[in-house]
């Protein structure tokens, strides 16, 4: 049975695949479904805005490991199958106009951020661009969304050079004498496009997948190989998560943060999972997908908060923040998209917190009455409560710079730029790590770093949700660090440090 | 057509360029955004210029001359009208402008970007148009030339309320001439939109092209 959800004793299914978002009220356990998928699930019966898909069972992994990483007979079907159902909800056509695009997610038992892949845009290629601008009269966000899609395949599928996509990006912004990617023009960004599926091509040497179904079955192998990637490995190892038997795998339909100003994504936690105070907080990005904040490579808008921008989307987001909370019965950690003002849920989970605000959020639940004392002392029982302290640093020295909070408290250490520098310190030296943005593939230099400190990033990023999950200090969107490029030092609001 | 699409998307790039800029300077973003976008809508004017050269050059050679040379001259009005805006735009950070007129113009500039949008998909289902046509493309002709046209209505009524805010709100003479020169190009650009969308509907009709179904 799901962990926490009232009323899951109904109508929970075994089923290989399970539709969502077209009202069934059906439960889905987190065992056969993964966390995310019978989430999902759940939601849809909820009657929460979750944008339709279908999530295969864990089984499929299992089979797909046992088989020699050959997918299982019946997956063809299935997809088809789910594809089918998406379509007839939606309208869009999975590879013809309207276009249908759809996120290929992995979403284990266990909570794994940012340690298993997601695929986006999938049913897209340079033939349904067209259609797509047909659709919404927005060639930026055609070609954007397209260029997003050969990128994800090239990194994530085929293992190419992510820095050389990174560098070919860079130099278009450059080149248009702009800071950020998200004001490239249509020309720029289909140009774009044309470079990296020439990149794509010397690379892999074979030209990017045009067909939808090829494009969506690639898709599936590569979230089912992330499972046993060695970062899924070691981040299972470091985390001593054991005994689950796969990832699920979710196909839902793309909605589009990046689509216009009327338009974004974010993450909202329902209390303050660094104090525990009951007030929400909230990342948010006009004109961006979820993947960007998440990965950690753009920050949430400081000055466009939410509220301010979409009051009625806040307001609603705040309703169902209550809602989920209520049907969940402890803090979460929510993902939503607003696409052309219409809010979207995505995805939302027991947010993780510091100790202290552990303790403080267990103690409100119980005063609020949605769980008991003993729930809270299971809640409460792999926290040394003893060991709670706020620690504060005392100094007349000025400030050098300012950042987000990520993760609270006070680190002492030596300089690292990166997870290979961090080793050749002594063992046992206390060192900071410190990067342009945090990404989940540190993990090994956040387990080993006393604190981390970036330039850029969301606080809501799944690298610094680890290191907050690890105890360790963070900070992010530093923009008084300047990294040098080679990677040899760093400055710090005009002081240099090596 | 396929040019004319070219020219259409460089007008969805300058519309959002102006929606983008009040957007910014309403929440107090950055100015360097605003100016960038000034510079960004020169190039995109000159760019769009190319494209109606080219088309004027074509039409001699080619059938329908007389449809493209009035189709691209409406698209020309369009983006010179726009890209002013974008200038005039730039122009506001230093004026202490009211929030109600300012409200006022983001209202119009999102009319504007929207008419764009249903332009551009009017002149990619009209090239669809022309070869085969199912009945859902022809529908998405319809529907997108007919939004243009009633989009033009409500920038008409945006543009006398923007009028009304601004007489009634604005007790400087720089506000209020920036903000009556914004609301003016504004509406040109919305006029223009609907000009250009009524000559590929005649044309459609003209040309039969609906017939068999």
């Amino acid at each position: 049975m799901p962990e926490n959800i009232l009323g899951a004793e109904k109508n929970i299914t075994e089923a290989r695949m399970l539709e969502f978002g077209n009202g069934k009220e059906e439960y889905a356990s987190k065992e056969s479904f993964g966390n995310k998928g019978s989430i999902l699930v759940g939601m849809s019966s909820l009657g929460i805005p979750v944008p339709p898909g279908f999530v295969l069972n864990v089984s499929v992994c299992e089979d797909y490991s046992k088989n020699s990483r050959h997918l299982p007979d019946d997956v063809a079907n299935l997809l088809r199958q789910g594809i089918l159902f998406i379509e007839s909800v939606t309208g869009k056509v999975f590879g013809g106009p309207p276009p249908l695009m759809v996120s290929v997610r992995s979403g284990a038992a266990a909570s794994m951020p940012g340690s298993m892949e997601t695929l986006l845009n999938v049913g897209l290629s340079r033939n349904t661009v067209r259609s797509l601008i047909a659709r919404t009269g927005n060639p930026s966000f055609a070609w954007d969304s397209y260029r997003r899609l050969i990128e994800g395949f090239g990194r994530i599928v085929f293992s190419q050079d992510p820095s050389i996509y990174r560098n070919l990006l860079n130099s278009a912004i450059d080149a248009a004498g702009i800071p950020e990617e998200k004001e490239l023009d249509y020309m720029e960004l289909r140009e774009l496009a044309t470079k990296y599926e020439r990149f794509f091509f010397d690379e892999s040497g074979r030209p990017f997948p045009e067909e939808a179904y090829e494009q969506l079955e690639i898709a599936v192998r590569s979230v089912l190989d992330s499972w046993i990637s060695p970062k899924a490995k070691e981040f299972r190892e470091i985390q001593n998560i054991k005994g689950v038997r796969g990832t699920a795998v979710t196909i839902q339909t793309m909605v589009f943060g990046n689509m216009d100003l009327k338009s974004g994504s974010g993450i909202v936690f329902t209390r303050n999972p660094w104090i525990g105070d009951k007030l929400s907080v909230t990342d948010f990005r006009l004109e961006a997908q979820g993947e960007d904040l998440a990965s950690g490579s753009r920050a949430g808008t400081l000055g466009f908060e939410l509220g301010t921008a979409f009051p009625v989307v806040y307001k609603k987001l705040e309703g169902i923040g209550k809602e989920l909370e209520d049907h969940f019965r402890d803090m979460q950690d929510i993902e939503f998209t607003v696409e052309e003002g219409k809010l979207y849920i995505l995805q939302s989970r027991n947010g993780k917190r510091s100790p202290m605000a552990a303790l403080r959020i267990a103690v409100d639940l119980v005063e609020e009455g949605l769980i008991s004392s003993n729930e809270t002392l299971r809640k409460l029982g792999g926290i040394d409560l003893n060991s709670i302290s706020v620690q504060k640093i005392r100094t007349d020295k000025p400030i050098l710079a300012k950042g987000d909070s990520a993760s609270s408290g006070v680190a002492i250490g030596k300089i690292a730029f990166s997870s290979e520098r961090e080793k050749s310190y002594a063992p046992g030296e206390a060192v900071i790590l410190v990067r342009e943005i945090l990404i989940s593939d540190d993990l090994l230099g956040i387990h080993a770093s006393a604190g981390l400190l970036a330039s850029s990033g969301a606080r809501t990023s799944h690298a610094a949700v680890i290191a907050r999950q690890m105890s360790k200090v963070c900070i992010v969107n530093c923009r008084e660090l300047k990294l040098d490029p080679g990677g040899r030092k760093c400055n710090i609001g005009g002081k240099e440090f090596m | 057509m396929e040019i004319c699409s070219e020219h259409a998307s460089l007008i969805v790039e300058t519309a959002g360029a102006v929606y983008d800029s009040l957007f910014y300077i309403s929440y107090k973003g950055d100015n360097n955004f605003v100016l960038r976008n000034s510079k960004r809508a020169k190039v995109w004017e000159s760019k769009a210029d190319e494209f109606v050269n080219r088309i004027r050059t074509i039409s001699k050679r080619i059938e329908n001359a007389g449809f493209f040379e009035k189709l691209i001259f409406h698209m020309d009005d369009i983006i010179d009208a726009l890209e002013d805006v974008v200038f005039f735009v730039s122009l506001i950070p230093p004026v202490n402008i009211s929030r109600k007129i300012l409200k006022s113009l983001e209202k119009m500039a999102v009319i504007v970007l929207e008419s764009s949008r249903e332009f551009l998909k009017t002149v990619y289902a009209y090239q669809c148009s022309t070869q085969i046509c199912t009945p859902d493309e022809m529908q998405a002709f319809f529907r997108s030339t007919a939004h243009v046209i009633s989009l033009e209505r409500t920038c008409d009524e945006a543009f006398r309320e923007t009028n009304r805010v601004i007489f009634e709100e604005s007790a400087d003479f720089k506000e209020a001439m920036l903000a009556r020169d914004c609301t003016k190009k504004i509406e040109d650009a919305s006029n223009s939109l609907m000009l250009a969308a009524f000559t590929i509907r005649d044309r459609a009709f003209e040309a039969h092209i609906w017939e068999g179904y």
